[in-house]
């Protein structure tokens, strides 16, 4: 009975949980779209993060999950609110559009959006699929023609075993240790005197590592694979935006303004 | 499309196997989420709104990179979205500040009315 088999592989835990807070992600953005009030909409802009970091945790990125959570649905939707509320524009826009034929086109237009990259998506199949254990596929291996990311490969496999067991490079008793028991075998295999060589297989790479604050540090800070550059020019980033609000925001002297309008007359 | 891939296009890709959710789930989901971010920036006329319809589309890419780090095994992803974090934070900062300056020197902050960059 196929239908039985189907039936049954739609009522898998994560499956349902994807199609709940996919739906639920949806619908928050819909009726935020279509919500003329701009709190109200704020606020299912709210659950729409949420749900899309739920989907984050079903992914096995725990850290970014709570960084959605925290930063996104905490810190930047109550600048959103505080914005609207100092600015007074909790009302519904009532002002009549100046193109009239914009909102259809603008709905014919997101619609060939979603079809073109729906077009990509079916070319682009088959899409790599993870194993009953959630482990992800060895696509990289098999497919000729990527010597350059093969050649990225050896540091994250390495790294990605370091952050799963008692690593060699790290201090002693400050790592993780959660998964120190299913690792002891990685350990034996591969001998600690040669690190370099110590690549291991796509299999003993362990996913569920990946998204934890320990896997996502070991990765971002290390000077084998090229985020740590991105991440200090993010930092002058984040510093240049700081300012340039602070100055953007900034109320004027009188004393500016009647420079500004000499300069202007 | 050549008979292979037509082959290739087969239920497979979209019914769960082993237990898990199809990789094409993900990328339909953050398709209309990027869409529907995407008419929100078109159609809206008050420039928070959009803003935040922009925050969506950037939702949305995040979730591609994350499902296509975790079902590719590589920690790239998750970077990825690590810096597109970072920099929607930037830009709602200094988005916020400009348009708290447009309002300081007129009371209408409608995205039709602002056209001072027109000239």
């Amino acid at each position: 009975m196929p239908s039985l088999e189907l039936i049954q592989a739609f009522l898998a835990p994560q499956v349902i949980l994807f199609l709940l807070f996919g739906v639920g992600a949806l619908a928050t953005a819909l009726t935020m779209l279509l919500h003329p009030n701009p709190v109200r909409a704020a606020l299912f802009l709210v659950l729409n993060l949420f749900c899309v970091a739920v989907l984050y945790l079903l992914l096995n990125a725990y850290f970014l999950a709570a960084v959605q959570v925290v930063v996104y649905a905490g810190a930047i939707m109550v600048l959103f609110l505080f914005v609207i509320m100092l600015l007074n524009l909790g009302t519904p826009d009532r002002t009549q559009d100046r193109l009239r034929m914009q909102q259809p086109l603008a709905v014919v237009a997101g619609l060939v959006l979603a079809g073109a990259v729906a077009v990509t998506l079916v070319r682009s199949m088959p899409l790599p699929k993870l194993d009953a254990n959630g482990n992800a596929p060895q696509i990289k291996r098999s497919r000729p023609g990527q010597a350059q990311r093969n050649g990225l490969n050896p540091a994250l496999s390495q790294l990605t075993i370091e952050a799963g067991r008692a690593s060699m490079v790290d201090v002693p008793g400050q790592n993780p240790g959660s998964t120190g028991g299913r690792t002891s075998s990685a350990l034996t295999d591969v001998g600690p005197e040669l690190p370099s060589a110590a690549i291991p297989d796509r299999d003993t790479v362990l996913p569920e590592v990946q998204g934890t604050v320990a896997g996502v540090g070991k990765s971002l800070y290390n000077p084998k694979l090229p985020y740590l550059f991105a991440f200090e020019v993010t930092s002058i980033l984040l510093l240049i935006a700081t300012i340039g609000s602070v100055v953007l925001a900034q109320r004027k002297t009188p004393a500016e303004k009647t420079l500004d309008t000499e300069e202007i007359v | 499309m050549d008979p292979q891939t037509t082959a290739e296009f087969s239920a497979s890709n979209l019914i769960p196997v082993n237990g898990q959710v199809p990789l094409a789930w993900y990328l339909i989901l953050a398709t209309l989420l990027f869409t529907i971010g995407a008419v929100g920036v078109l159609i809206k006329r008050n420039p928070i709104v959009i803003f935040m319809c922009v925050e969506m589309m950037l939702n949305a890419v995040n979730l591609t990179f994350i499902s296509f780090g975790r079902y590719l095994g590589d920690t790239g992803g998750q970077m990825f979205s690590i810096f597109v974090m970072a920099v929607a934070a930037a830009e709602v900062a200094v988005g916020l500040g400009i348009l708290l300056s447009i309002f300081r020197s007129r009371e209408d902050i409608n995205v039709d009315e602002v056209s001072l960059l027109k000239g």
